[in-house]
């Protein structure tokens, strides 16, 4: 029996997605391109006819379309570890053997681009990326906030990068920096990135009319269009289909019966068949950790470098254990959840490292039951089917 | 303490009188806390019982992490008035935000400085962290760091550096355990103490043994180490019974705890200035952005000045930036032909297969002799 309601943008969905990726193939022979983590500040690349491409998104389509396994395999047997970050393996996999590779690997770059405001692990892979491809890298360093007072601070020391930046780019790509093409950029992203958020919100609506699976499927704009007019044209569409579920009084599941938090990035090997078994119960994802993660917006009344500083260093998991428990805190009491789940990700420690200290608090705070889920967002073979199923299940059968 | 006994916690946690701080990386200013009146002691890997720490970390953290929590948490852990971290990985960021709040009663610092030394702005943004972490710590001290308690603390700890280098300089002369026993001392014991022995050391005597030598007279093969940290010496001891000799290392318990430059003043700048120019100049760890020379170009060279005629990796599996690292290391090794093996630890002591690997890389390096 039919218990999902799919989404009907996203037939729209897929076709800018590939439209955006046949244009930037073209683009790329034409202009500039370059590799990028998924939280560096790509408005200035936008703003100056760089084609950006996601390595971190193109780990997301490998494993969604199977191809993880072997590609992360072909890394390891160049020596790289298996406890290295899926997501650098996979991307490795696919420049050792493109031929193995969905849509044949990424176009090679001309730049490297890595900003640490994810991960100190990007640094290490776009090091490896550079030697191996001999492309220059620029790296933007934005200190970690926490604990220590380095706000202001981080800010100065962040905005000064973002000139370098500009200079780097220009001097490597000839191309100068329009500023007026910025603020405009600036202000699509600033657009894309407000109506995203609406979209993320009326998971508060109950039934919601939109679960996180969904919120994984329809984030690739805001990662890979940001600051472009699609981004927000798309949110437009969608959110104005989701308004007309809260109308008309449709969730996303045909029954509600438990709202959700998710914690850590999807697992994008398993997007159907492992939150299905939710699905099953009439659990719904009403609110998760990772899609917010895009939530900054530009500040008009600032000096564009020093709001881009701030947004930047500002990422979620570039901040301290303090604001990731207040932010779960608030989620979990503003769309009014019953319980929480938490995949353990052994690819991503600075998302998971900090999770039993979170866990530990939520409960104290909040009473919810909580699942860890041991699995991995990119490597299937860190997924042990039938004891996460055991563990599901007995969870939701709790919560029932 | 003599440098021939295992430095253990319990002995140095057990000396009333002195305010501990446990501190994390040889990023840490520790010159600052000691200005302040604190007694660094650095916390380092030991083998490790399951215990509390693993109800904080994954199973995936490498031991470092989960020994050193387990320390902290421990009855023995008791004995640290503050802990300190600096910004390293992602593995450290993520322990420095479980100490704050699962220690809650001590203070923890976190110098958070910058990964990219060549950045614009890089020494500015240090400069601002180190002025901001004397302003978090003077709270917690028991004396006020100035700006003459500070600058009698960086000669200190010159002093030390120094003297760590000349041993270094001599390690041919000096079995392996003993050298890194003293490197120990130096990051465990209060640094007056430490000098001490270091300067009491065989080394210093000139009284050192013909250690490098075969019972033929040749030279022994140079083993070169590289990795992260090492606690348990059992391996090096084990080098030496095979009939081989330390000869070099870039391990963050070996040689990058004191590498060269001293903290120095420039004409018209003060002591945070030179302790900010340390930082940014010192050989950098996996952790921070590299130039390329730093990693392959650093290890070529320090392995053909040591005289290494081969290396061993000591490689942590769970460590991230080491990871990475390895494989451009192990592959650039290949290419000048320099032999190579990879130990993998976990800090639980060598194991058979580690005695089997070592001792046939040995023979290999002895038959090219
Ligand atoms: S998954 Fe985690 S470790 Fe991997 S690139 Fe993303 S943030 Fe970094
Ligand atoms: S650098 Fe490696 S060994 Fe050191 S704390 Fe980080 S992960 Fe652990």
């Amino acid at each position: 029996m039919k218990k999902y309601r799919k989404l009907k943008s996203n037939a729209l969905l897929q076709k800018i997605v590939q439209k955006d990726y046949l244009k930037s193939r073209v683009l790329h022979r034409l202009g500039p391109s370059a590799w990028v983590t998924s939280g560096f500040p790509v408005e200035i690349l936008r703003a100056m006819g760089i084609s950006p491409f996601y390595p971190e998104n193109y780990g997301a389509l490998c494993a969604a379309r199977k191809a993880s396994a072997r590609l992360c395999q072909e890394a390891e047997d160049r020596g790289y570890s298996r406890e290295l970050c899926a997501y650098g393996r996979n991307h490795l996999g696919s420049l050792y053997n493109p031929s193995r590779a969905p849509l044949k690997g990424l176009p090679r770059p001309d730049l490297l681009l890595a900003c640490n405001n994810i991960c100190g692990t990007v640094l290490k892979w776009y090091q490896t990326l550079s030697r191996e491809l001999q492309v220059p890298l620029f790296f933007l360093d934005t200190p970690y906030r926490s604990g220590g007072d380095n706000g202001e601070g981080a800010v100065s020391y962040v905005e000064k990068q973002l000139h370098t930046l500009v200079e780097f780019l220009e001097g490597r790509t000839g191309r100068k920096l329009n500023e007026d093409r910025l603020l405009e950029t600036l202000e699509l992203s600033a657009e894309a990135t407000r109506l995203w958020a609406k979209v993320r919100d009326m998971g508060k609506h109950r039934p919601s009319p939109i679960n996180a699976p969904d919120l994984f499927v329809n984030m690739a704009p805001i990662v890979v269009l940001r600051g472009t007019k699609q981004a927000a044209d798309y949110y437009r569409v969608l959110l104005a289909e989701l308004e007309g579920r809260v109308a008309a009084g449709e969730g996303a599941l045909l029954r509600e019966n438990f709202r959700l938090l998710w914690d850590n990035i999807a697992i994008w090997h398993r997007v159907l068949s492992f939150y299905s078994m939710f699905t099953e119960y009439g659990a719904c994802f009403v609110v998760d950790t990772y899609t917010g993660a895009w939530s900054g917006t530009w500040d008009a009344g600032e000096d564009p470098y020093r709001s881009m500083a701030r947004v930047y260093t500002r990422i979620m998991l570039n901040q301290g254990i303090e604001s990731r428990a207040a932010a779960m805190l608030k989620d979990a009491k503003d769309y009014g959840v019953d319980g929480f789940v938490m995949h353990a990700n052994r690819s991503c420690k600075p998302y998971s490292q900090l999770q039993l200290p979170l866990r530990r608090v939520l409960t104290e705070n909040t009473g919810l039951p909580g699942l860890l889920v041991e699995a991995d967002m990119c490597d299937p073979r860190n997924y042990a089917a039938e004891s996460i199923k055991t563990r599901v299940e007995a969870f939701l059968e709790n919560l029932a | 303490m003599k440098p021939d006994k295992e430095i253990s916690y319990d002995d140095i946690l057990a000396k009333k009188g002195r305010r501990y701080l446990g501190y994390f990386c040889s990023y840490v200013p520790e010159e600052i806390f000691h200005a302040a009146g604190y007694t660094p002691v650095r916390l380092l890997p030991r083998p490790r019982p399951l215990g509390e720490a693993d109800a904080h970390l994954p199973v995936n953290t490498c031991s470092l992490a989960r020994s050193c929590l387990e320390l902290a948490f421990s009855k023995r852990g008791a004995g640290f008035s503050a802990f300190a971290f600096a910004h390293t990985c992602d593995t450290m960021q993520c322990l420095a935000d479980i100490f704050r709040t699962r220690l809650p009663d001590k203070p923890v610092f976190n110098l958070i400085g910058p990964v990219n030394r060549e950045a614009s702005g890089a020494r500015e943004f240090l400069l601002q962290q180190l002025e901001a972490l004397i302003g978090q710590v003077n709270p917690a001290a028991e004396r006020k760091i100035t700006s003459s308690r500070l600058l009698k603390s960086i000669k200190a700890y010159n002093k030390l550096r120094l003297q760590l280098d000349q041993l270094h300089k001599k390690r041919r002369e000096l079995p392996a355990v003993e050298f890194y026993r003293l490197v120990q001392a130096a990051m465990l014991l209060p640094k007056e103490e430490a000098l001490e022995l270091i300067k009491g050391s065989r080394a210093h005597r000139e009284e050192a043994a013909p250690h490098a030598l075969l019972a033929g007279g040749e030279e022994k093969p140079g083993i070169y180490l590289h990795g992260g940290m090492l606690y348990d010496l059992s391996l090096v001891s084990l080098i030496e019974d095979l009939g081989g000799r330390v000869a070099g290392d870039n391990l963050c318990s070996g040689t990058r705890y004191f590498n060269l430059p001293l903290v120095k003043p420039l004409p018209g700048e003060g002591p945070l200035e030179a302790l900010a120019d340390r930082y940014l100049k010192r050989l950098p760890c996996a952790a921070k952005h590299p130039t390329l020379d730093d990693t392959e170009g650093h290890l070529v060279r320090d392995v053909a000045e040591s005289k290494a005629a081969g290396v061993v990796f000591l490689h942590d599996v769970f460590c991230e930036p080491h990871s990475w690292d390895l494989v451009i290391l192990q592959n650039s090794l290949q290419s000048t032909g320099i032999p190579h093996i990879t130990i993998e630890m976990d800090h639980m002591g060598v194991t058979e297969q580690i005695r089997g690997r070592l001792q046939a890389f040995m023979e290999r390096l002895k038959g090219d002799l």
